[in-house]
């Protein structure tokens, strides 16, 4: 890229990054490298400064004892099982239904981008109505044809599914306009050289727009596995990690230890732990990339 | 000079931003403003806690407070421990017990004495018992603003049908057992009585049962003792032996005061804050009593105290403010009139105005309920010991775990945990 010789068009860069870059120092890092250095103290927020201790991994040590870790993070990959392919499908079917022209496009369009926009905590009131056991729309529908529908958020076996159905309904219409944006981008001839030689919608599908759109389908998988491991508001305002501990993921223990048992130093080590895990998967993806992504070159 | 001008401004500019920051503390004309931090007037009792502050204004026209006001649910804790950890502690904050204890443990608030010392507050402005509450280590630790206890409420219509005297102070688990099955035997989804199956129900019920989760002097865990675990079988069978109680799966996430209200429930434990909701929408006659014990008699005793930061720079002022809150006859008026809990001041006649205001008759029962007071073990990882056993509860709860399997587990993770 060419910046500009031009001491002006310097200034001007250095003005225009400025806000952004000090933001994602102050905002970012200064707090990612402040909590590693908190990882290995023992550091309780309401106690006077000078009873601060430094413990060096002594947190970390902790962590990797704790029994319900393990069981955490197989909610995460439980959680992650069933939301990743879920939404993928969901926003590949709409995008490619927006792909087409019909009446009252725009109005879809609209109702579709709703849930984004909107706070988890009104997604969380609308859900737990709809899949209340007794009155929920959902149960109810299941009764109308012969099926005792669970008490969704308080069953141990549902509550999880519950959630991603919550979750993949809120989160569908973001990633349906970036898959959109990569359906727009396929040069229509593909399809009219496959129509001529005889090809099916199906194969169509198959041998075009998906090799087509693998990049970001790869985009939406990494970006939804780094947004999956983290996932904590969701779960918070639906279930708050119950039925019985069924839901509890390693996000809601960092908020719990920070702020409910006053232990930020023991919080912090299990935020870079699962830092690490998260690099580790984002390096996996990328490994498998070349399998099956696919960039026109 | 155009260059002048131009840094000028900036510097300007930055000033504008950055002065307020300065400003906090003494304002208008020698006006001291001081902020509270609470929580537990919520949306209901919010215009309730501006009428009082207002009150406090007029009648301290060198005071002015500024109210910061979240509700329970709304991060308070998370807010007010930023806040502290961070330095900038709000000059008074609200608390309840279980929290009163883990922040004076931290020592995040001030001890009161030299201030009633030096404002000459009279101690015995406020009820029997109560200082005690908030004392520790022989030091007034929080003024405390008000107070709830847990009863017994009942459906009067469920008990007729059922044929079934009504509760009395006298009553053990097993009377009201009875009662419940004769209940629950009225009707599908009826159910005799609702008493909730987690930590805090299950730290009291210990107590009526001889029980406790600790050593009396507090060195030694001991949460899976027999009478503990018997404890815990009682409340399990009231759902799975009895059903006189319904499982989670039943209750559908129906909230116990909508079951209540609709004729559902025959017994519900719950507190005095509950009383203002009920007389508006339950429709039959109901009526309260106290909590039945076993061995002895354990209740639940709620309160929110009133705090100092210990950096605040208005201390006389924040503490007028705390003590006017808690005991001028105006500001307990209102609070009175809108019913939000208890006061805490000690004068009798405020007490006949309360128990004369029903239904519920019976409100006798609401301060007899104090004499069996159980309080929280004063622990620093209290938060941490409450998830521990109630996790292990819940899965009890929900049939995964025996009684003793679930209270042995919580007893080897908390002697692992709990630092004491």
């Amino acid at each position: 890229m060419y910046i500009g010789a031009s001491r002006q068009k310097r200034v001007a860069l250095v003005v225009f990054l400025a806000p952004a870059v000090f933001s994602l120092i102050l905002f970012y890092l200064v707090p990612i490298f402040s909590s590693l250095v908190l990882s290995l103290l023992e550091y309780d927020p309401l106690k006077p400064t000078s009873e601060i201790s430094f413990v060096g991994l002594r947190n970390f040590i902790e962590y990797f004892k704790y029994k319900d870790m393990r069981n955490q993070y197989l909610h995460v990959l439980y959680y992650l099982v069933l939301y990743i392919p879920l939404v993928l499908a969901t926003s590949m079917t709409e995008a490619m239904l927006l792909n087409r022209s019909f009446t009252a496009k725009a109005a879809y369009k609209v109702m579709l981008y709703l849930p984004v926009v909107s706070s988890w905590v009104a997604v969380a009131l609308i859900w737990r109505w709809l899949l209340h056991g007794e009155y929920g729309i959902i149960n109810i529908m299941l009764r109308a044809v012969g099926i005792h529908g669970p008490s969704w958020l308080n069953n141990k076996q549902w509550a999880m599914p519950a959630v991603v159905l919550a979750a993949v309904w809120k989160d569908t219409g973001y990633y349906t306009l970036i898959v959109l944006a990569a359906l727009k981008q396929i040069d229509i001839n593909y399809y009219e050289a496959a129509r001529i030689d005889g090809a099916s919608p199906f194969k169509q599908f198959r041998f075009i727009t998906l090799p087509l759109v693998s990049p970001t389908m790869f985009l939406l998988l990494v970006i939804n596995v780094i947004a999956g491991f983290q996932v904590f508001e969701s779960i918070y305002v639906m279930t708050e990690g119950g039925p019985a501990g069924a839901t509890r993921v390693p996000v809601e223990q960092i908020y719990r230890n920070a702020f409910t048992y006053y232990k930020m130093g023991y919080a912090s080590a299990i935020a870079w732990v699962l830092g690490a895990v998260i690099i580790v998967a984002t390096i996996f993806q990328f490994q498998l990339e070349k399998l099956w992504v696919r960039y026109e070159s | 000079m155009k260059r002048t001008i131009r840094i000028g401004v900036a510097i300007l500019l930055v000033l504008t931003m950055v002065l307020p920051v300065f400003s906090a503390g003494k304002a208008e004309s020698g006006k001291t403003t001081i902020r509270y931090a609470n929580f537990s007037a919520g949306e209901s009792n919010a215009e309730t806690l501006r009428k009082m502050v207002d009150l406090f204004e007029a009648k301290n026209p060198t005071i002015k407070v500024e109210l910061e006001s979240m509700g329970y649910g709304d991060n308070y804790w998370t807010s007010l421990i930023t806040r502290i950890a961070g330095g900038d502690p709000p000059d008074a904050f609200e608390l309840n017990m279980e929290q009163f204890l883990a922040f004076t443990l931290r020592k995040s608030n001030r001890a009161l004495d030299d201030l009633f010392a030096k404002t000459g507050t009279d101690v015995n402005l406020f009820g029997e018992g109560l200082l005690d509450a908030v004392s520790f280590d022989g030091k007034i630790m929080a003024i405390p603003q008000s107070f709830s206890t847990v009863v017994l409420v009942y459906n009067k219509e469920l008990f007729d049908r059922a044929n079934t005297p009504y509760p009395r102070a006298d009553w053990t688990w097993d009377d009201a057992l009875q009662a419940a099955l004769k209940i629950s035997a009225l009707g599908k989804d009826i159910w005799g009585t609702f008493n909730p199956i987690q930590f805090w129900e299950f730290y009291k019920v210990v107590q009526q049962n001889g029980g406790g989760l600790m050593t009396p002097d507090g060195k030694e865990l001991t949460i899976n003792t027999p009478q503990n675990v018997a404890s815990l079988e009682y409340m399990l069978d009231r759902m799975w032996k009895y059903h006189v109680m319904p499982t989670v799966e039943e209750q559908a996430g129906r909230p116990e005061a909508d079951m209540f209200v609709d004729g559902k429930l025959g017994m519900w434990l719950n507190g005095v804050w509950a009383f203002t909701d009920l007389k508006d929408r339950v429709k039959f006659p109901w009526g309260i009593e106290m909590e039945p014990g076993n061995l002895t008699k354990a209740t639940h005793f709620f309160g929110n105290v009133g705090c100092i930061s210990t950096t605040t720079k208005y201390p006389e002022e924040t503490f007028k403010f705390l003590t006017f809150m808690a005991t001028d006859p105006d500001v307990v008026q209102l609070r009175l009139d809108a019913q939000w809990e208890l006061p805490t001041v000690g004068d009798p006649t405020v007490m006949q105005r309360y128990l004369a205001d029903t239904p519920p008759d019976n409100k006798e029962a609401v301060l007899n309920s104090l004499q069996y007071a159980v309080k929280p073990p004063a622990l620093l990882q209290f938060s941490e010991l409450t998830n521990i056993v109630n996790t292990k509860i819940e899965q009890a709860r929900d049939g995964q775990l025996t009684a003793k399997q679930a209270l042995d587990q919580a007893q080897a993770e908390a002697r692992e945990k709990i630092r004491l």
